[in-house]
């Protein structure tokens, strides 16, 4: 069985692609969740959660945006069969932070909504509301992109069960510095024989 | 044919009881371990479940130097492998690819928030300071045994145990490993308690899961872990499985990043695809052990969900969360625990502190223990915040 | 009143990122939840906090604050009677 990247997007260095084409550029390098907002503006979506939403999110929420853009692999009803697969270095630390200097003895007032985004996995919660997306996903810590145990286990998803699709994001954010790789990956088929196989070596090329 | 994977091994620690005898005495004689809280320094009155021992009484236990560094979450973890592998007759494994996977979210988090100031002010404990990641507390765990070819952490807060499991037996199904060692492991911190406050979840009492007038819940601590290997190999290692892992299913309910849908739809999915990946229909499942939180959301869910999925014949439910507290990141394997206990002693744990039917739901949990019910199939839920939705399926072994 | 509708309007924007509206976008007597501004239930723990933070008044049943929240003005006419700064 071989998987293919039908489509990636790349959100880092107050830049974004799309399958290898920059798409747009910050003015500015000073602040990089200026860059998101920006780049969410350059959107025609009208999405008023995405305000809501951390920074570790936002970088995520972004990459996927871009990835399915123009796409109709994902539906815009329920999407059973499509899984999400995540990767991160830092986890939610940068919340993390936010949310403990919300229970400091001194200035004692603990902020439910910073506290809903203390986990990894609520990016892929975001993405899931976002896009109907019912199917399996599930959150890994790892220290790069280029992970071939995960890699091996999206295979055997494909392998062993019902899904069509499924996107692959590496996004991290920590200390105003973020970065995410959204891939659309699905099963060969004579439509997207000219696409990138997704492997690890196509991964490290991609986030070189 | 495709391999039965099977369980062979577990170990577990928690409030209710630091090893697999003491949690099967526990659910037969229905004993609460939520209580007052003892191990962090917190403002808070919220009863809690906590394990039993302190970090220094663990480090003893494992001969540990008391100098070393070591977060509570690891060091439960180590307890809980050590119990899983000695029952799994696993001592050395030299030919064998094993795999560790554990499940944590909150890691070392709870010496990171003890010393956050001194990391800023001295240097006394910045040991502890690559001991906050999750990876780092499995890693720890891990490198106390040595020997695991495959490590891994999958975190998705309360669902993350019971998605170790699962990869775990995929891991196996596909040859990358023969054995896998896999649940999770979860201390309590002021930063999840006060989090959990703040989203106004806590019940300042005994939380009263699937009750009509359930309040919130109560945070557990603990560490679980399942051995599991095909049924051949169990058989060559002269291994009795303790039951099968028949099914999994994971799926994600896109509604809200910490409440669940009102019908449930993540969880039906969940369930459902469980139940067709163990081959089974809803009317073989004897018991189902509930995520049942107590919390007026979760309940609400799971419960609509379950009476869709079950709509013909809903079995035995309860949730033990009234007992253990809510451990989180280990609630999918401190429950698959429970699970494989109450199929190996024919009982139905308890829904305990459960008086009055939820009127949205048409049944009600079982309220106390039931001896005497021979389980063959035992569904076990575990649902996580961001709508990360697991079910898994295990049955009697022949 | 109209000075502590005003502020709240502002704290409100701040506090919840609705970050396209200004505080003449909002209408005083238009439903919060729902409908209004589409706010969802961790917002209304998050107004919770709110009040706390800036007013004083401590809420420990979350499901008061569906009569409280209906809409700013209801808000502002119970932080009113009930603030302590």
């Amino acid at each position: 069985m071989i998987l293919k990247i039908a489509k990636y997007s790349i959100v880092a260095n107050f830049k974004a692609q799309i399958d290898g084409s920059i798409v747009y550029t910050h003015p500015e390098r000073n602040s990089f969740p200026e860059f998101l907002t920006s780049l969410y503006r350059s959107f025609p979506i009208q999405y008023p959660k995405f305000f809501k939403m951390d920074n570790l999110s936002k970088t995520g929420f972004l990459a996927v945006e871009l990835c399915l853009k123009d796409s109709l692999a994902v539906k815009d009803e329920s999407n059973f069969n499509t899984a999400i697969f995540m990767l991160c270095s830092s986890s939610s630390l940068d919340t993390d932070i936010d949310f403990q200097n919300t229970i400091q003895p001194a200035e004692y007032f603990p902020s439910p909504k910073v506290f809903v985004y203390t986990l990894s996995n609520i990016v892929m919660g975001e993405i899931a509301i976002r896009h109907k997306i019912f199917g399996e996903n599930t959150c890994f810590i790892s220290e790069s992109f280029a992970c071939q145990s995960v890699l091996d286990y999206i295979y055997q998803s494909f392998a062993e069960t019902e899904i069509e699709n499924a996107i692959i994001l590496w996004d991290d954010y920590l200390d105003g510095k973020g970065e995410s790789v959204a891939l659309l990956v699905e099963k060969e088929n004579d439509g997207n024989k000219d696409k990138m196989n997704f492997n690890i070596e196509t991964i490290n090329n991609i986030i070189k | 044919m495709e391999q039965q994977i099977v369980v062979s091994g577990m170990g577990i620690i928690s409030g209710i009881g630091n090893n697999v005898d003491e949690t099967l005495d526990a659910l037969l004689n229905m004993r609460c371990a939520i209580n007052g809280i003892k191990h962090i320094q917190t403002i808070h009155n919220l009863p809690c479940a906590e394990v039993a021992f302190t970090d220094k009484e663990m480090k003893d236990i494992l001969s540990i130097p008391q100098s070393e560094t070591a977060t509570r979450t690891s060091l439960m973890g180590m307890v809980a492998v050590r119990e899983a592998l000695k029952s799994a007759k696993l001592t050395n494994w030299e030919r064998l690819k094993v795999a560790f996977i554990n499940g944590t979210t909150v890691g070392g988090m709870e010496k990171s928030e003890l010393y956050y100031f001194d990391f800023l002010e001295n240097d006394k404990y910045n040991n502890f300071i690559e001991a906050h990641d999750c990876g780092a507390c499995t890693e720890k765990i891990a490198d106390y045994f040595g020997g695991f070819s495959y490590v891994s952490t999958p975190s998705t807060a309360c669902s993350s145990a019971a998605n170790a499991i699962m990869l775990g037996a995929e891991l196996i199904r596909t040859g990358v490993v023969d054995i896998a060692i896999a649940g999770g492991s979860e201390c309590i911190t002021k930063f999840h308690l006060n989090g959990f406050n703040s989203l106004m979840i806590l019940d300042k009492n005994i939380c009263r899961p699937f009750d009509e007038t359930r309040a919130g819940l109560n945070l557990g601590e603990g560490a679980a872990y399942l051995v599991l290997e095909s049924e051949n190999l169990a058989k060559e290692r002269h291994v009795e499985p303790l039951c099968v892992l028949s099914g999994y299913g994971n799926a994600c309910d896109a509604y809200h990043q910490t409440a669940s849908s009102p019908e449930g739809d993540g969880a039906v999915l969940a369930m459902s695809q469980a139940l067709e990946n163990s081959g089974l229909r809803p009317t073989e499942i004897d018991y189902i052990n509930a995520h049942g939180t107590g919390t007026s959301n979760n309940d609400e869910s799971e419960g609509r969900a379950v009476a869709k999925v079950f709509s013909e014949r809903i079995p035995y439910i309860s949730s033990t969360k009234s007992l253990t507290g809510h451990t989180t990141s280990a609630a999918g394997s401190v429950e698959a625990v429970v699970c494989v206990l109450a199929i190996l002693n024919d009982f139905v744990p308890g829904n305990f502190n459960f008086s009055k039917q939820m009127e949205i739901l048409p049944f009600s949990p079982q309220k106390d223990v039931l001896r005497n019910v021979k389980l063959k199939h035992v569904l076990s839920n575990s649902f996580g915040f961001g709508g990360n939705n697991s079910s898994l399926v295990f049955s009697k072994y022949r | 009143m109209d000075e502590l509708i005003l502020n709240l309007k502002k704290e409100i924007i701040e506090v919840l990122n609705l970050e396209d509206l200004t505080p003449e976008d909002i209408d005083a007597n238009a439903p919060l939840f729902g409908d209004g501004l589409g706010l969802d239930s961790i917002d209304a723990l998050e107004l919770i906090v709110l009040m706390e933070k800036n007013y004083g008044i401590k809420l420990e049943d979350a499901s008061q604050g569906r009569e409280i929240f209906k809409s700013i003005t209801t808000m502002a006419a119970y932080i009113n009677e009930h603030r302590t700064i």
